[in-house]
């Protein structure tokens, strides 16, 4: 029950940030209210692993694959849009769970915005990413290992899905007037670099998946190993 | 192994075709709006003409457009319907009315040397490049100068370096173009949401001045805003 509530107070957290990168008068603000929200998110963690049999040791896991994830980030920078972030944020969602997926997602998109730039899509992209991670995590809990092409498939799609939520925000903070046409016309807009997104997710997992799910399962069964 | 290279590249292919089909929908659509906006110019030009030559035969000797002089008429009738009390508060709400011709030369408008909010300077009818600085109320430059299609960012740069303006600009003449700085007025200088944006014909276009492509007809005004974010 407590962890259903740290739940939802990260969600609270993010979606509150969301709405304030959208007003003009808190733009001053925003940089500082963003991280101090990263802050809490990271702080009430602690509360949730407290219970949980992995304790710090999945905090350490969490810290180390946020990372790694905003560091795959950078190092693609200079092509438009291939990140493998997508996949990444979505295999450790799939082995570790929701809740560290959404953590993962969250975290990386904020750690590798230091060095792209911190900006009213920060919230957004957290949020984003932070869904992506829960997602799979939940297919996770049902599915203890899904083949090659079908995980692809979905990385695909997930691709697809975080370019189409910061699309939302584009809409709300850029377009105007918001008609059916304009909205239309956002999403044709982005449709090349939302192709180029999937595709780089679909290529990424389709080379990683195999090896990395063997290291992060290996990892896990690690961790819960105890000696009595 | 194979089995997956196949997939691969196939998927590769796949997105590739798409990609292509996005492109050439994103095309499409693109040739189809300039058509429209390119004949919306052309009645836009031929209205503007029209009302420069109205303009010019009505407006010989004052300057400042219509829609001005009648903001002082209906300010110079307020004045003179609640003479005394609410002539301080109109002249801060409207400062034109310490400057308009209309108004009675009543005591209260000449006590008013205190530096009231100056009027929103309104550049000349026919000059097509404008720079104005919204914080302190002046223009730094105007004209009419003839281009056409060039960037934005090539007129702007050319006009102030004939001029001797200085201006801060770190990426002149590319795409990424940022005038930062125009005339000493850097950005975030008036506040932290100031700086330098531009309007063409009015309108804030949704690129930068690097990428967008001026038209033959366009009016193009540069505005130092205490908030850009504000159209």
């Amino acid at each position: 029950m407590k962890k259903f509530w740290i739940g939802i107070i990260t969600a609270v957290i993010i979606i509150v940030l969301m709405v304030f990168s959208l007003s003009e008068s808190m733009q001053n603000s925003l940089m500082i209210l963003c991280t101090l929200g990263v802050f809490v998110l990271l702080f009430l963690s602690y509360f949730y692993f407290e219970k949980s049999k992995l304790g710090t040791k999945e905090i350490a896991i969490i810290a180390t694959l946020s990372a790694f994830t905003a560091m795959s980030r950078i190092v693609f920078a200079p092509i438009p849009n291939v990140k493998p972030v997508t996949f990444l944020v979505a295999l450790s969602g799939f082995v570790f769970g929701p809740y560290e997926g959404f953590l993962i997602g969250s975290t990386s998109a904020f750690l590798s915005n230091i060095f792209f730039g911190q900006g009213p899509w920060t919230p957004w992209q957290m949020f984003s990413w932070g869904i992506i991670g829960a997602i799979s995590g939940l297919w996770g809990k049902k599915k203890e290992k899904v083949s090659v092409f079908k995980f692809s498939i979905a990385c695909f799609a997930f691709g697809f899905m975080f370019d189409w939520i910061m699309n939302i925000w584009n809409i709300i903070g850029f377009v105007k007037p918001i008609t059916v046409e304009s909205v239309m016309l956002t999403y044709l807009a982005s449709l090349t670099f939302d192709i180029m997104h999937g595709a780089a997710s679909f290529v990424f997992s389709m080379i990683f998946y195999e090896s990395f799910l063997q290291v992060l399962k290996r990892f896990k069964l690690r961790l819960e190993v105890t000696y009595k | 192994m194979k089995r997956k290279l196949m997939i691969i590249i196939v998927m590769l292919l796949v997105c590739t075709g798409m990609f292509m089909l996005a492109q050439k929908a994103q095309k499409s659509y693109q040739d189809k709006n300039s058509k429209v906006t390119a004949s919306k110019d052309n009645s836009a030009d031929t209205k503007k003409a029209e009302d420069n030559i109205k303009k010019t035969e009505t407006n010989s000797t004052a300057e400042p457009s219509k829609v001005e002089d009648k903001n002082q008429q209906t300010s110079a009738v307020n004045t003179t319907q609640n003479k005394p009390a609410n002539t301080a508060a109109s002249t801060s709400n409207n400062g034109n009315s310490s400057s308009s011709p209309q108004q009675p030369t009543t005591p209260q408008a000449v006590v008013t040397p205190t530096p009231a909010p100056k009027a929103m300077p309104v550049p000349k009818a026919d000059s097509n490049f404008v720079i104005i600085d919204e914080v302190n109320k002046s223009i730094i430059l105007e004209g009419k100068f003839d281009f056409d299609k060039v960037t934005i960012d090539f007129i702007t740069c050319k006009l102030l370096k004939e001029k001797n303006i200085a201006y801060g600009n770190d990426d002149e003449g590319t795409s990424m173009s940022y005038f930062y700085s125009i005339n000493g007025l850097t950005e975030k200088k008036a506040g932290a949401l100031s700086g330098w944006c531009f309007y063409v014909n009015g309108q804030r276009p949704g690129i930068g001045a690097g990428s967008y492509i001026y038209h033959k007809g366009d009016v193009l005004i540069w505005r130092y805003k205490e908030n850009a974010l504000k159209n």
